[in-house]
């Protein structure tokens, strides 16, 4: 236990102490029908729980398919979850009807992964990032001009874009018409959904660079999603690891970068370029071997377990709980206070290490 | 994955210089979407031809009675089965009356046939084919197979019908036209809605709050709306080759009323003595048929974004 650090240390914005969101055991699992055989399920979140705070960024990792945009949507109300409740600022949001999430839909609200797809090509920029005050009756016509030419500038366009078209308009600058779209409703939390991951290398930093931006100065909440970490790494204040459908580790960014704990974090980490070639030799690579497997039919324990090069007996047949260590969570059978216990005299590490050898 | 993230180094995360800030530049000119689908329009030749054709065909139905001397029953045993002539300038047919007068007629009830009965199919194909796709489920299931029960029935039966209730008469025939009309529009747009309603900037409208009729008919059928076109430009001439037919058949627009279908059976007879009016109606349903085809593919390609 002794080095499992538990302190914690924010390097982005403020975080002011008030949960935003809290995320319940929150479940979606999509019905596949195969002609005239029973319904599949596919499990895509599975028992999912966190809380944001205000003014936070939580990264949200996983390899493709591990259901990140599932929950992204799910917390959104585009799918209806399976099970589980999604709390903001206290308010059961969960089974909401249509007309009374309404005004959660001002304070929740997302960013899309794709710039060509998530602007309606029909539609003029002005009439883009209008659109969600005139659902929400905000403002009379003049003025919400003026608010579209405001938001343009904030997003780094320039006003007089409102007549154009956006298929005028560049990847990166289709983006922040998304942000801007976003931000005419003043949003208090927004789930970003790989915004970056279509753009070119160049314009990604200026995007992210805007999002910080807009952060400090209204203090929203991030859910930052994408699939590696590397890029989550920057933005967020905390990580949260996904594995087919599982939260399997989260906790503060640098720690989690730091010191993985999962054996799936770990690997995933050392599957990132090192910058720093002196640590690049000390660092050992765990290779994944094997394809993730199928949410629909997910190994019975421990969804790692297939691919687990630390699996036991028990990761077969029992789901791992999520063990704390401070602020940090990992759900996995090596942290169990039983394992703990039987290592008291180790640490971690090492034995982590030592089993790798072998 | 590995290159972008090799890309990715944390020192990409700099402020940027503001001088950087801005060097995204417009790519394409502006300009509305129509003007742009106007330019593409332009540029193809058969298109225009058959919007020329389309337009005088309308100035004749519209005008030509006007500018006629005769009416369309007005029968002249002195001038009958005339050649066309400086007064006939079609020609008489066999009861004497004069067969540019009956086109113009015929165009008219050709062309109110075709637009009257493909607005109506536009309204209730889109709603219903957009309603369909955009609910789905059980929904989506029981409305297409009414429109299966609805379709499996042969439309010359509507038709008949329709006129056994209603008399033979351009309303009987608009109505028969138009019960089993809408199917193809429905099931056009029901797919088409099907797959944009999961494009992103269906669910970034949910997102932001719009109600399924905003979504549905502001974001999804406008998306959907070059194929929409596509669909109505070939259900214009559909119509007005139904009518022709039935009045060619005799179950359509009855004596002494004109239509170009009944012209034409009126002439048959005459085939071998006075080809020419034949000639006359069966130029005009071609051409307009043709013309309208025309029209309806170029307008298809110039509502195509990516014809750019
Ligand atoms: N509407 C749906 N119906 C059925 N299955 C779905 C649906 N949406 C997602 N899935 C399945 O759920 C699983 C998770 O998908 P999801 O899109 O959430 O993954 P992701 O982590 O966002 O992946 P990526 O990085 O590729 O975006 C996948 O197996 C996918 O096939
Ligand atoms: S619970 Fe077992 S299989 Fe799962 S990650 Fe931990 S060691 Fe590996
Ligand atoms: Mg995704």
């Amino acid at each position: 236990m002794k080095v499992i650090s538990q302190f914690l240390r924010f390097d982005g914005g403020d975080i002011i102490n008030e949960k935003l969101l809290e995320v319940k055991d929150v479940c979606k699992y999509f019905e596949v029908k195969r002609g005239y055989k029973e319904p599949q399920y596919v499990k895509a979140v599975n028992h999912v729980s966190f809380e944001i705070n205000k003014g936070e960024t939580l990264g949200l990792v996983g390899e493709s398919g591990c259901g990140k945009s599932s929950l992204g949507r799910t917390l959104l109300r585009i799918y209806e979850p399976t099970s589980g409740s999604i709390k903001y600022r206290g308010d059961e949001i969960t089974h909401l009807s249509k007309h009374r999430l309404l005004p959660y839909r001002k304070k929740i609200q997302m960013i899309f992964q794709d710039p060509y797809a998530s602007l309606n090509a029909r539609l003029t920029v002005g009439e883009i990032i209008a659109e969600p005050m005139v659902i929400h009756k905000m403002y009379n016509p003049k003025h919400r001009i003026e608010r579209v030419q405001e938001l343009l500038k904030t997003v780094g366009l320039k006003p007089d874009h409102i007549r154009r078209y956006p298929h005028e308009f560049s990847g990166g600058q289709r983006q922040r018409i998304g942000i801007a779209r976003t931000l005419a409703l003043d949003p208090e939390f927004i789930v970003c959904d790989e915004p970056i991951s279509a753009l070119d290398v160049s314009i990604q930093a200026q995007v992210i660079n805007l999002l910080e931006k807009i952060q400090a100065e209204r203090g929203i909440s991030y859910l930052f999603i994408a699939h590696d970490l590397g890029m989550v790494k920057h933005i967020s204040h905390r990580i949260g690891v996904m594995y087919l459908g599982h939260i399997v580790e989260m906790g503060p960014s640098n720690e989690i970068y730091r010191a993985p704990y999962h054996p799936y974090t770990k690997a995933l980490l050392s599957a990132e370029p090192i910058p720093d070639p002196k640590s690049a030799r000390t660092k050992k690579r765990i290779l994944l071997e094997g394809e993730i497997p199928s949410p629909i039919n997910p190994p019975k324990g421990c969804p790692f377990v297939t691919r687990c090069p630390y699996a036991m007996e028990d990761c077969q047949v029992a789901m791992p709980n999520s063990y704390k260590f401070g602020d940090r969570l990992v759900a996995c059978f090596l942290y169990s206070p039983r394992r703990l216990r039987q290592r008291e005299n180790f640490s971690i590490e090492p034995l982590l290490n030592k089993k790798q050898e072998d | 994955m590995d290159d972008t993230a090799e890309k990715l180094k944390s020192d990409w995360f700099l402020p940027i210089d503001p001088s950087e800030k801005n060097d995204e530049f417009i790519a394409v000119e502006s300009k509305s979407f129509l003007s742009e689908a106007w330019g593409r329009f332009k540029k193809n030749k058969r298109a225009v031809f058959g919007l020329i054709v389309v337009i005088f065909f309308i100035l004749l139905a519209v005008f030509g009675p006007l500018i006629s001397k005769f009416t369309y029953d007005e029968q002249n045993a002195d001038v009958l089965n005339v050649l066309p002539n400086p007064t006939y300038w079609l020609g008489t047919d066999k009861f004497g009356r004069d067969i540019f007068t009956r086109l113009c007629y015929g165009a008219r009830i050709s062309l109110f046939v075709g637009f009257v009965s493909a607005l109506i199919n536009l309204i209730i194909g889109v709603v219903y084919g957009g309603i369909s796709g955009y609910v789905g489920g059980k929904t989506d299931m029981i409305m297409m197979r009414t429109v299966d029960i609805i379709y499996a029935v042969p439309s010359m039966l509507y038709v008949i019908l329709i006129m056994l209730v209603l008399g033979a008469n351009v309303k009987s025939i608009l109505i028969g036209i138009c019960i089993p009309g809408w199917i193809g529009m429905a099931r056009q747009v029901r797919g088409q809605i099907i797959s944009l309603k999961e494009q992103e900037f269906a669910l970034a409208a949910l997102v932001l709050g719009a109600s399924s009729r905003r979504i549905l008919f502001k974001h999804l059928t406008i998306n959907a709306i070059g194929p929409i076109i596509v669909q109505l430009t070939f259900l214009v001439p559909q119509a007005i080759f139904t009518e022709a037919f039935l009045s060619f058949v005799g179950v359509g627009i009855s004596a002494p009323m004109a239509s170009w279908g009944s012209m034409a059976q009126d002439s048959r007879q005459l085939i071998t003595m006075y080809p020419i009016q034949l000639l006359w109606p069966t130029l005009a349903i071609c051409l307009t048929i043709f013309s309208l085809n025309f029209l309806g593919e170029g307008i298809g390609d110039a509502l195509n974004p990516k014809n750019r």
